[in-house]
């Protein structure tokens, strides 16, 4: 690489093709695919009665995803309803050279759900329940369904779900695909970890079912795969009994205590759940949650006292004095106290109050993540890295948040790893976490203001400079880190994968452009 | 666009639809995403095709689908007002809608006071019409012949638009009205749109603010709420019910979102070629893991539905005392 040509800060344009610090970047809007053999292609599947939806209104419903920063078209929309249709449709797919985006509840940011060109397949069509087994505690399920339609049936039999991300409209096919974060990821892992087997169409439209024990390699590659390695259509997951929990907050001034107190936190498995969100760099809310008074007890024996976060009271108190001697500052204090009068009752809401437990705190947290943070723009770029370049990266994060925003959140949590694992490789697990991974999520509060995507890109951009520089890895990482994969990973293991993928998928047509 | 009325598909309706981020949350609630898995008969690619510039005609299927229940506004994080604008989109459409309404009556005299209306349905049983209305009586309501909003309200809801001078005489034989109990939810916006100073609530909280009837709950019973006046003021609404729940001890028709799982046997469109949501389906998914000793509910159809389905007594509210 010549590195006379690197930008510096000063001359960078963040929407350049080269604006990842001279890694050529994929833009967020890829060039669309031309069309060559789709009549032939629709004309196969339609042969096979296998509904091709092309009209412009139909195409325009998955013109985006949830970042609204990448728009394609896809020439047709099929619903998925069988595993049998999904493998018709990608043999005709490799057949005819067309590339096929898979969708879910189409949660990605930068364009990995978008299909630019080709067929768009929406999993939803697949969302039912097959079987709950309570005595093995697991689920069979279709993976086009969303957590919370999951969370609902199991619900019935006084079950629940372990651990999914704290959105309502994510699928369980495509968060097994790259990871999935919970408040008690740091417990109990991610939700790809869950996953006990699964049914999958290969590229080449063969339906295989993989586990530990039967086709383990194509398990270890479909797991935080990126949809590159084959169409989840069925997954059994562990599941358990379901519980209200008990939430406690404790607040900080500095950002580096609360990540240091959440880092030993997770180290002691001290709590059911714990994360951090904070309001402002001086306003650091760490949570943590029990399942049971037993587990709550045992906290406040053995780790309140060694916390540096401060009870409700005592911060307020705190805060009330901080601002008292800088008064010029009182635009600030209105702010943390507005939001902290928006935030508590949502997040405390009395209808899902039990004898001071939180029922369905993943529907409370879950609504609220929308209400608050939600808009046509989620702009919510992310680093995931190891243990010991956690509280830099999240400071850099941290000062490149203020640098673009008046306001925003950061969102910090803690993943449990279970031994080594292929399917680590080449995904948002950085290379070289042990035992724990940590995620950060910034969160620019975008309000009323309206922003041009370009800003939003060099936004999210600066953010994953810092990944590179460092060397950690991203939950998102998919759309646009092509580049990024082999200066990260190097490339040996990206050749590795790369040959995987083409020996899978000979015409490369399954989800293109968001790893390869 | 074309055939359609141009004036009334007017910014308004448009910028309502702006409001949608996609986050697609009502979807998690609406019955026609669950029975039939296609996004394009939901309030969600409704608006992604307004949004995208399309017209009423476009989304003609989807809005014959729906049900008006509701639910999908009672969980929208940007406040969409979900059924006013699937309403609004109806009576946008040109030619045949739902089959023909119920026929408009010669109109309605003045009221005054507390009102009940108990709708067309509850007038065709005699036996919970005189039941309901005793209890209203004693806590001061008079039965209103309410035939005229009745027709009126079933036009709405088939996409036509209700005729001015209509509306004008009814809101004017309202002017001494102070309260009005509607046992038909579809009614509940309109009126408390009509009548801003008219307390508005349902049959069922009606009945429920008596103790006695309160009183009558087990711990056993299953309590159906009627979706469509629930959704209407749902952030109250939410309250009082779970309130109820934890008095009673009874069970609710309820989703994890605290919405009220529809079963759709109010919509005027069940039964048609438009219709996408089985009822009974969907009060098999209300029962589904649940034994309950008693089905108790405040919609007169909803009685008819879950009398079909073999298994515990089922009874209207009006009959707990």
């Amino acid at each position: 690489m010549n590195t006379t040509n690197i930008p510096t800060a000063e001359t960078l344009d963040h929407v350049a093709p080269d604006s990842l610090k001279g890694i050529p970047r994929q833009q967020t809007n890829p060039g669309r695919w031309a069309g060559a053999g789709w009549d032939a292609f629709t004309g196969a599947l339609r042969s096979q009665d296998i509904e091709v939806r092309e009209t412009k209104h139909t195409c325009g419903v998955y013109a985006t995803d949830s970042g609204g920063l990448a728009y394609g078209m896809p020439h047709g929309v099929v619903l998925a309803r069988s595993a049998e249709q999904i493998a018709a449709i990608l043999k005709q797919a490799q057949l005819h050279r067309v590339p096929v985006t898979v969708k879910g509840g189409g949660l990605t940011t930068e364009g990995e759900s978008v299909a630019f060109g080709g067929l768009l397949l929406d999993m939803r069509g697949m969302n039912r329940v097959i079987s709950v087994d309570s005595a093995a505690m697991t689920v069979r399920t279709q993976a086009g369904i969303y957590w919370h339609t999951l969370a609902e049936i199991l619900r019935r039999d006084g079950l629940d779900y372990l651990s999914a991300p704290l959105n309502l409209t994510a699928s369980v096919g495509g968060t097994l695909s790259v990871g999935g974060i919970d408040i008690n990821s740091p417990r109990l892992g991610c939700s790809a970890d869950q996953a006990v087997s699964l049914q999958v169409v290969t590229p080449t439209g063969e339906i295989k079912e993989c586990s530990e024990s039967v086709n383990p390699g194509l398990f270890e590659r479909i797991l935080l795969g990126y949809g590159q390695f084959g169409v989840i259509t069925e997954a059994v997951m562990r599941i358990r009994k379901f519980t209200p929990i008990t939430m406690r907050y404790f607040y900080y001034g500095s950002l580096r205590e609360a990540l240091e107190d959440l880092q030993m936190l997770v180290r002691e498995d001290a709590a059911d759940y714990c994360g951090i969100l904070t309001i402002l760099d001086k306003a650091v809310n760490l949570l943590v949650a029990f399942d049971s008074d037993e587990r709550e007890r045992a906290f406040f024996d053995k780790w309140r006292k060694r916390i540096r976060g401060h009870g409700e009271f005592a911060f307020a108190l705190r805060m009330a004095w901080h601002y008292a001697i800088r008064p010029w500052r009182i635009g600030e204090a209105l702010y943390l106290l507005g939001r902290k009068q928006a935030l508590e009752p949502a997040f405390n809401p009395s209808h899902y109050m039990e004898n001071g437990k939180i029922v369905d705190r993943a529907v409370v947290f879950g609504n609220q993540v929308w209400k608050f943070w939600g808009g046509k723009q989620m702009v919510i770029p992310d680093l995931a890295v190891s243990a010991g370049k956690y509280v830099e990266a999240i400071e850099r994060g941290n000062a490149v948040c203020k640098k673009y925003f008046p306001r925003y959140t950061l969102y910090c949590v803690g993943i449990k790893l279970s031994r080594p694992r292929d399917r680590y490789e080449l995904s948002c697990v950085p290379p070289d976490a042990v035992d724990f991974a940590y995620g950060c999520e910034f969160e620019p509060m975008l309000g009323d203001t309206v922003y041009s995507r370009e800003y939003l890109q060099a936004f999210k951009n600066e953010i994953y400079d810092i990944g590179v520089d460092m060397k950690t890895s991203y939950y998102r990482f998919g759309g646009m880190m092509k580049g990024y994969i082999r200066r990260a990973f190097g490339d040996e293991v990206v050749d590795k994968h790369l040959a995987m993928k083409r020996e899978a998928d000979p015409a490369m047509i399954l989800n293109p452009d968001v790893i390869f | 666009m074309t055939n359609t009325d141009t004036t009334i598909f007017d910014d308004s309706i448009r910028s309502g639809y702006e409001k949608c981020t996609g986050c697609g949350v009502c979807m998690l609630t609406c019955p026609v995403w669950r029975q039939t898995r296609d996004v394009m008969l939901t309030i969600c690619g409704r608006t992604r095709v307004i949004q995208g510039g399309g017209s009423p005609e476009d989304v003609r299927e989807s809005l014959m689908a729906c049900v008006l229940c509701g639910a999908c506004g009672s969980v929208c994080p940007a406040e969409v007002d979900t059924v006013g604008l699937t309403t609004e989109l109806r009576m946008c459409l040109a030619g045949p809608k739902i089959p023909a309404p119920r026929k408009p009556s010669s109109g309605s005299g003045k009221a005054s006071g507390k009102i009940f209306f108990p709708g067309h349905a509850m007038r065709e049983n005699e036996k919970i019409l005189k039941r309901a209305l005793g209890l209203l009586e004693q806590n001061g309501f008079a039965s209103f012949e309410d035939s005229e909003i009745s027709a009126m309200a079933a036009e709405m809801e088939a996409g036509i638009r209700p005729d001015p001078q209509r509306l004008k005489a009814f809101i004017r034989s309202m002017s001494d009205v102070t309260e009005i109990v509607a046992a038909d939810g579809f009614l509940h916006r309109h009126l408390r749109q009509w009548l801003p100073g008219v307390r508005v609530t349902g049959l069922g909280e009606a009945l429920l603010r008596r103790p006695d009837v309160k009183k009558a709950f087990k711990n056993t019973d299953l309590y159906i709420i009627e979706a469509r006046g629930y959704h209407a003021d749902h952030v109250r609404l939410v309250k009082v019910y779970d309130r109820m729940r934890l008095e009673t001890g009874c069970r609710l028709n309820t989703s994890l979102q605290r919405a009220a799982i529809p079963t759709g046997a109010t919509n005027l469109n069940k039964g048609s070629g438009a219709a996408r949501v089985d009822a009974e389906e969907q009060a098999r998914w209300i029962m589904d893991k649940r034994r309950p000793a008693r089905v108790v509910v405040e919609a007169m159809e909803d009685l008819e539905l879950f009398k079909k389905m073999s298994g515990p007594e089922v009874i209207h509210v009006s009959e707990l005392i």
